[in-house]
């Protein structure tokens, strides 16, 4: 599969429940984003191989690989993606403690769009 | 007569006891010098006197009017039976003492001899064992006390553990439909481009997320407060076929009513209750099938009982799961708050029906609901 050229605002967005796939999709196609979705850990390895992402919003608990396990290996694949996880479980005993060592922010869940939206750009301005 | 006064001489000189002897005014006629000792009078000084002297208060008022009593009436008190009391030295100090009395006569006047000994030794070894008894109690009250509060604790910090992982299934639950709500209302509040049409789709979405929300709190309220079965003659068949009818189901799962179904007699359940728990294991079912596959429902009747059979060809239950299975709030899915089949087991456990399952891992699962035949 030939890889397209890079965009400039390509965001993946990885979660298992289609109300949020949808809603973050139209939140950020309203923003000027190129987006793809992808509904568990195997979609977006497999959407990452043919093309590249600035963003990665990816679910920590999915149906399969989790989110952390996800983001390591996206990280061979696609280096200079930039993950943010989104998670229910944050400060609870489900989220793993390896999440203190992340190198990338973790964000809970209700999602607070007006805090995720400047982490975006962050990335794409890094 | 003078050898048996030299024996009376010696026993009384010898005598580790005091013996005093008194006349019936209580007037001392003779003391042993183990008295001068115990009381440290000289005999000079007890001699003739009163032998309330050597009692303190308030044995010492009361002594006369005892004497007197006993003399007109008879009543004994400690004459002939003995008793511990307390003896008052000539420095005014108090011991304990053990008193035993007895009367004669000597020439038409009753007389009384009374033998004390001094029980301090006693007394303190009695009151050291009492203590100790009291200090040994006291350890022991202690010890259990400390028992009591760890075994406090230790429920107590289970009940957080249950608390907190039911608290984690049910923030889980909510937080995911939360999480929809409040994307779509920034959307709504936000977007630049929304059509009016994509306007009402987030509102539909947010409704149906609520809807959702309640259902989470439904189910909770439904395990808290589990009503009574209402127990009625009940076909299987046609239920099931409701059932499969109203629950979502992908076209890669084939469904399979099997024609046994229709041939089992009727049972005696709460037919809304037993819809929950079919909807539950036919639900689960689907859910282990994420590839597709087949759901299979059988039945099977003998004279004393009908079992329905749902079977399918998922990924199976591992032997670490199979133990925790009807366990509230155990789930391997990643959505879900483990409460299907803990209520589901309650529910037939309710209705005199019972639930077992065979699981080969990769293969499949089959949940078995017996129940008694009517008689």
């Amino acid at each position: 599969m030939e890889r397209q050229p890079s965009g400039i605002r390509d965001l993946l967005i990885v979660d298992d429940d289609p109300d949020i796939r949808i809603n973050l999709r139209d939140i950020f196609e309203d923003l000027g984003f190129s987006i793809d979705t992808a509904v568990d850990a195997q979609e977006a390895l497999t959407l990452a191989r043919s093309r590249r992402y600035q963003v990665l919003l990816v679910d920590f608990r999915m149906p399969g690989m989790d989110g952390v396990r996800l983001v390591e290996q996206m990280q061979h694949l696609c280096p200079e993606a930039v993950p943010i996880m989104i998670t229910a479980h944050l400060g609870s005993s489900e989220f793993p403690d390896r999440a203190q060592d992340l190198r990338f922010p973790v964000l809970p869940k209700p999602i607070d769009v007006g805090r995720l939206l400047p982490l975006v750009e962050k990335a794409l301005a890094g | 007569m003078e050898q048996q006064l030299n024996r009376f001489v010696a026993v009384m000189e010898t005598a580790v006891d005091a013996i005093i002897t008194i006349d019936s005014r209580g007037r001392m006629e003779m003391v042993n010098p183990a008295t001068e000792r115990m009381f440290g009078y000289a005999s000079d000084e007890l001699l003739g006197r009163n032998v309330s002297i050597l009692m303190p208060s308030p044995y010492r008022e009361e002594h006369d009017r005892y004497l007197k009593t006993y003399l007109r009436t008879g009543v004994k008190k400690i004459i002939g039976i003995g008793r511990q009391t307390m003896g008052r030295r000539k420095d005014g100090t108090e011991f304990p003492i053990h008193l035993a009395v007895s009367e004669f006569h000597e020439q038409g006047e009753r007389k009384f001899a009374g033998i004390i000994r001094d029980i301090s030794d006693l007394r303190q070894a009695q009151d050291e064992l009492q203590r100790l008894n009291q200090e040994l109690e006291e350890r022991v009250a202690e010890r259990t006390a400390a028992l009591e509060r760890a075994q406090e604790l230790l429920i107590a910090k289970e009940k957080l553990a249950m608390l907190g992982q039911v608290a984690g299934g049910i923030a889980h639950e909510i937080r995911n439909p939360l999480n929809v709500i409040k994307t779509s209302t920034f959307f709504l509040l936000n977007a630049r481009t929304a059509t009016e049409e994509k306007r009402h789709e987030h509102l539909q979405r947010i409704d149906r997320q609520v809807h959702l929300i309640n259902a989470v709190i439904s189910a909770l309220a439904d395990v808290a407060r589990m009503p009574t079965p209402v127990r009625r003659a009940v076909a299987l068949a046609p239920l099931l076929q409701s059932i499969v009818a109203t629950t979502e189901m992908p076209s890669s799962i084939e469904v399979v009513l099997e024609a046994s179904l229709a041939e089992l007699p009727c049972v005696s359940v709460d037919a809304e209750q037993m819809t929950i728990v079919f909807r539950n294991i036919i639900r689960n079912a689907r859910d282990a099938m994420p590839q597709g596959g087949m759901l299979r429902i059988d039945g099977h009747a003998d004279g004393e009982s009908v079992t329905v059979s749902i079977s399918d060809t998922g990924i199976g239950i591992s032997s670490e799961a199979a133990p925790r299975i009807g366990q509230p709030m155990f789930t391997t899915k990643a959505r879900g708050m483990g409460l299907g089949l803990a209520v589901s087991y309650a529910i037939v456990q309710r209705n005199g029906a019972h639930i077992d399952f065979d699981s080969v891992p990769g293969q499949g699962t089959t949940f078995r609901i017996v129940f008694p035949v009517e008689s």
